[in-house]
C-alpha cells in the first residue's frame, strides 16, 4: 500500500515539474501577446505612416502566391507518383522531398545570380521571383502530406467512383482531391508558417515583410518592446491561418480505411511515360540540380581564391556551432516532446492541454519567438532565480530554449502520431503482466513510436540547421552557425563565399531527408 | 433475359491461377450468391466482372453486350464493397447522387429521395457518412450503387464488418431492396448459411473454380462432390459397402447404444443435441438428436434414417 501511494506521489511531482516546464516554454508567446495590451502609440503611428502598409501588402502577396504555388506543385507531383507507374518512380518520389534540405535563402542567391544576367540587377529583385524561390523550396511540405493522404485513401473509394461511371481523371477532382483536403490544408499551413518566419529569402529579394520588419526594428531601435508589438501582427496572422484551416475541415470526416487495399498505380503508355519522366526531371533539375551545381562551382572558386574563411573562422568553427545547437535543441525537443506525449496519453484532457500550450511556439513565426524568448530570459535574469551570476540572454542555453519553444511541436506531434498506433489493449496487457507505467512507456510505447521519433528528429535537424531569425538574435557572442555565415556573406552579395556553408547545410540536410524517408517507409507519419 | 454472362474467365497473379476458367450467368432480377472459403477467388472473379481487374482469358457480357475490354466506369454495373466505401467528404445525399451527373438537377434530387426511401433512410440525406452506423452505411452504399439503374449489382461481402445479429437482419433487407428494385445481383460471401438462405441460386467456388451452381435446395440435397457437400453444411460420408459413398446430413442419421463407434463429444444446440462420433474407421460422424441418454465415451453405432441418400464421388 505504502509503495503504491509513494509511486503515485512521485509521478504527480514529475508531471507537475513537466507542467511548469511547459508553461515556461509557452511564456515567450504569452509575453508577445500581452505586449499589445500596452501599445507604444508613437511607434505604431510612425510605422503606419511609413512602412507598415507596404509590409502587410508584401506579406499577404507572398503568402497567397507561395501557398497557391506549393499547393499546385506539391499536389500535382504527389498525385503523379501515387497514381501512375513509370520508370524510376520510386527514386523520383524520394527525390521530390530533396528541396526540403535547401534553405530558401540559399536557393534565393543562386537564382538571384543566375537570373541577374537576363533580368538585370534591378529587375531580379522582385517579389515574384522571391515567391517562385520559396515555392520551389517549400512545396515538399504539401507534397509529403498530399502523398500520405493519397496513399491512405486506398483503392475502394476510387473503385467505387469508377463503378458509378466516373473516369480516372474526374475521380481525382471529385474524390481524391476533396478527400485529401485536410492534409493539403495542414501542408499549406506549414508553408504559410515558413513564409511568415522567413527573413533570409525576403531580404535577398528586397521584399519587406512583417518578419523582416521585426528584425529591422530590433536592430535599428534596439527596442524590444517595439519589436514585440510589431510581432503581434504576425501572431494575429498565424492564429487567423490556423483558424482558417480548422474551418476548411468542416464537419466532414476523412477517416482512413486500414483494411482497404492500397491504391494501384495506372501503368502509363510510352507517351505518358515520357511526359511523366521529363516533367519530373525538369522539376528536379530546377529545384535541386541547378542550385547544387552552382554551389559546387562557387565553392571550388572560393577554394581557388582562398575565400573559404570568414573573420570568425573556417568551416569547422561554423559546422561545430550548427551541430552543437542542433544537437542540444533536438535532444531537448524530443525528450520533452516524448514526456508530453506520454502525459497526454495518461492524463487525457489535462495532458493534452499542457501539450497544446507547450506547442504554441510552432504556430509562431521565428522572429516572434526570438523576441518573446529574449524578454522572458531577461526577466528570468533580473529575477535572480539562478543566482550564480549566470546570464540567460546571450547564452547557449538561452538559444536552445528559444529553439525549443519554436520547434517543440515537431517532436510532440511526431511522437504522438507514433504512440497513437499502440492500441490501448496492448498497454492494458502490459499492465496486467505487471509492468509499471514507466516500464510500459520504455519497453512498449517508445519502441512502437521509434520510426516516428526518428522522422521527427530528422525533420528537427533540417529545421534547426536552416533556422535564421532566432539564431541571429540570440546567439552567444562569438558563436556562429553555417546559416549565420550564409546570412552574412549574402547580405554583402558575396555568393562564392556563401557557397561552402550552403553546400554543407544542403548535404547534411539531404542525409537527414534520407533518414526521414526511411522512417516514413517504415510506417511513421508526418504529424498533422 | 440474361443480365450477365461470364465464360471461361481466367486470371493468374504471380503465376498462381486465382480464377480458373469460370463460366456462369445471372438472369434478370435474379440474386446469385457466390460462396467459398477465403482465398478461393470469389472476390477476384467479382473484380473481373466489374472491370476493376482484367482477365487473361474469357468473355464478360452484360445484357448480351460484350464488355470484356470496356473500362469499369462504362460497364453500367453497381458495386458494394466489403467496408463502407462512402465518400467521407460528401453528405449522404451527395454520395447517392454521385453517379447521377447525367441527370438534370431536379430529377437527380427525386432519384436520390427515391433511393433513400428504398433503403429506408429518408431524412438522413444531410448527414455525413461517419454519423451513420455500419449497417446504415452499407444501405447507403447499396442505394448509391442502385441509383444509376445498373443492369447488375455486385456485392463483395457487404456484411463482413458487421456483427452477427445485424448481419442476418441486413441480409434480409438487402434481398428485399434488390427484389423491389428488380435488379440482378451477385452477392459474395464466405458464410454458407447466408449463401443458401439469401440466394435464388448458389455458386460454390473452390481454388478458382465454380464447383457447382444451382438452387440452394439442389446444392444442399444433391452436392456434386465431397467439397460442396461438406462446405455447404456438416456432412457425414457413409460407405454403403459396395464402394459408393453417400452423404448424410446430421438429421439424416440415428444413433443407438452399443456398437463399434464411440461418442467423442456432445454439443447442446437448443432444440437438438449434436453428437460427434468417432467411427471405427477413424472418420468423424455428426448426428443431431432431440435428446439422448448416451454419454461421452459410450460405445454406439450410427445408421442412416433412409436408404436413398445422395451419392457423391
Amino acid at each position: 500500500m505504502v509503495s503504491a501511494a509513494k509511486t503515485r506521489l512521485g509521478t504527480t511531482w514529475g508531471w507537475l515539474a513537466l507542467g511548469i516546464v511547459s508553461f515556461l516554454v509557452a511564456s515567450p508567446v504569452v509575453v508577445i501577446v500581452t505586449s499589445i495590451l500596452n501599445p507604444t502609440t508613437t511607434m505604431w503611428a510612425e510605422l503606419w505612416e511609413t512602412r507598415l502598409p507596404g509590409m502587410i501588402i508584401d506579406t499577404t502577396t507572398l503568402l497567397v502566391t507561395v501557398v497557391t504555388g506549393t499547393l499546385l506543385l506539391g499536389t500535382a507531383l504527389a498525385w503523379l507518383v501515387t497514381a501512375y507507374a513509370f520508370p524510376g518512380r520510386r527514386l523520383i518520389a524520394w527525390m521530390f522531398v530533396a528541396p526540403l534540405a535547401i534553405p530558401g535563402y540559399v536557393a534565393g542567391f543562386v537564382w538571384l545570380d543566375t537570373l541577374s544576367g537576363p533580368l538585370g540587377a534591378r529587375g531580379v529583385r522582385s517579389i515574384w521571383l522571391c515567391a517562385a524561390t520559396l515555392t520551389l523550396t517549400l512545396y515538399p511540405y504539401v507534397y509529403l502530406f498530399a502523398r500520405a493522404a493519397f496513399r491512405s485513401q486506398g483503392s475502394d473509394m476510387h473503385d467505387a467512383a469508377r463503378m458509378l461511371g466516373v473516369g480516372p481523371v474526374r475521380t481525382f477532382f471529385r474524390v481524391a482531391l476533396p478527400s485529401a483536403r485536410p492534409a493539403l490544408a495542414a501542408g499549406a499551413t506549414l508553408v504559410m508558417m515558413e513564409v511568415l518566419t522567413d527573413v533570409g529569402t525576403v531580404r535577398l529579394f528586397n521584399v519587406s515583410t512583417v518578419a523582416d520588419g521585426v528584425l529591422r526594428v530590433w536592430y535599428a531601435t534596439g527596442s524590444r518592446d517595439s519589436a514585440a508589438e510589431l510581432a503581434t501582427t504576425l501572431v494575429a496572422a498565424a492564429i487567423l491561418l490556423i483558424g482558417l484551416e480548422r474551418l476548411l475541415r468542416g464537419s466532414a470526416r476523412f477517416g482512413r480505411r486500414a483494411s482497404s487495399r492500397p491504391l494501384s498505380a495506372i501503368a502509363l503508355g510510352p507517351v505518358g511515360r515520357t511526359v511523366a519522366v521529363s516533367a519530373s526531371v525538369t522539376v528536379l533539375v530546377i529545384a535541386v540540380g541547378l542550385p547544387l551545381t552552382r554551389l559546387i562551382i562557387w565553392a571550388r572558386e572560393a577554394a581557388d581564391t582562398g575565400a573559404t574563411q570568414t573573420v570568425a573562422g573556417g568551416l569547422w568553427h561554423h559546422t561545430s556551432g550548427t551541430l552543437v545547437v542542433a544537437f542540444f535543441a533536438a535532444v531537448t525537443c524530443i525528450g520533452l516532446g516524448t514526456l508530453l506525449a506520454l502525459l497526454a496519453r495518461r492524463r487525457g484532457t489535462i495532458g493534452r492541454f499542457v501539450g497544446r500550450v507547450a506547442a504554441l511556439g510552432y504556430a509562431m513565426p521565428g522572429p516572434v519567438v526570438a523576441v518573446g524568448a529574449v524578454i522572458t530570459l531577461a526577466a528570468l535574469d533580473r529575477s535572480g532565480v539562478v543566482s550564480s551570476g549566470f546570464v540567460f540572454v546571450g547564452s547557449l542555453a538561452g538559444l536552445v530554449f528559444a529553439l525549443t519553444v519554436r520547434f517543440l511541436a515537431v517532436a510532440l506531434h511526431g511522437v504522438e502520431s507514433g504512440l497513437e498506433r499502440v492500441p490501448s489493449s496492448t498497454i492494458a496487457s502490459a499492465r496486467m503482466l505487471g509492468a509499471r507505467p514507466v516500464r510500459v512507456a520504455w519497453s512498449v510505447e517508445i519502441p512502437a513510436a521509434r520510426a516516428s521519433i526518428v522522422a521527427a528528429g530528422a525533420l528537427l535537424l533540417i529545421d534547426l540547421m536552416k533556422e535564421l531569425p532566432i539564431t541571429l538574435l540570440l546567439r552567444p557572442f562569438g558563436f556562429d552557425t553555417l546559416a549565420v555565415w550564409v546570412w552574412q556573406a549574402t547580405s554583402e552579395s558575396l555568393w562564392a563565399q556563401a557557397a561552402l556553408p550552403s553546400l554543407t547545410i544542403v548535404v547534411v540536410g539531404m542525409c537527414a531527408i534520407g533518414a526521414l524517408l526511411t522512417a516514413l517507409d517504415r510506417g511513421a507519419e508526418v504529424a498533422s | 433475359m440474361t443480365a450477365l454472362e461470364v465464360s471461361n474467365a481466367t486470371r493468374a497473379i504471380g503465376g498462381k491461377v486465382v480464377v480458373d476458367h469460370v463460366s456462369l450467368s445471372v438472369r434478370d432480377a435474379e440474386l446469385l450468391t457466390l460462396v467459398g472459403p477465403s482465398g478461393c477467388g470469389k472476390s477476384s472473379l467479382l473484380r473481373i466482372i466489374a472491370g476493376l481487374d482484367s482477365a487473361e482469358d474469357g468473355i464478360v457480357r452484360i445484357a448480351d453486350r460484350e464488355v470484356t475490354t470496356v473500362p469499369a466506369e462504362d460497364r453500367n454495373i453497381g458495386f458494394v464493397f466489403q467496408e463502407s466505401s462512402l465518400f467521407g467528404h460528401l453528405r449522404i445525399a451527395d454520395n447517392v447522387a454521385f453517379g447521377l451527373r447525367h441527370l438534370p438537377r431536379r430529377e437527380r434530387g427525386e432519384r436520390v429521395e427515391e433511393m433513400l426511401d428504398l433503403v429506408r433512410l429518408s431524412g438522413l440525406g444531410r448527414r455525413y457518412p461517419h454519423q451513420l452506423s455500419g449497417g446504415e452505411q452499407q444501405r447507403v452504399a447499396l442505394a448509391r450503387a442502385l441509383a444509376p439503374r445498373p443492369r447488375i449489382v455486385l456485392l463483395d461481402e457487404p456484411f463482413a464488418s458487421l456483427d452477427e445479429v445485424l448481419r442476418a437482419d441486413l441480409g434480409r433487407q438487402v434481398v428485399d431492396i434488390l427484389k423491389t428494385a428488380g435488379t440482378a445481383a451477385i452477392l459474395v460471401t464466405h458464410d454458407r448459411r447466408e449463401a443458401i438462405t439469401l440466394g435464388d441460386r448458389v455458386a460454390v467456388m473452390n481454388s478458382g473454380r465454380v464447383e457447382q451452381c444451382d438452387t440452394p435446395d439442389v446444392v444442399y440435397r444433391t452436392p456434386l462432390n465431397r467439397f460442396v457437400a461438406s462446405f455447404i453444411d456438416i456432412a457425414t460420408f457413409i460407405d454403403d459397402g459396395s464402394g459408393t459413398r453417400r452423404v448424410a446430413r446430421p438429421h439424416e442419421l440415428t444413433i443407438s447404444p452399443g456398437g463399434p463407434d464411440r461418442i467423442e463429444r456432445i454439443e447442446f444446440l437448443g432444440a437438438n443435441q449434436r453428437i460427434v462420433v468417432r467411427r471405427s474407421s477413424g472418420d468423424l460422424a455428426t448426428v443431431d438428436v432431440e435428446r439422448t441418454q448416451l454419454r461421452v465415451g459410450d460405445a454406439c453405432s450410427i445408421m442412416p434414417i433412409r436408404d436413398d441418400l445422395h451419392r457423391v464421388d
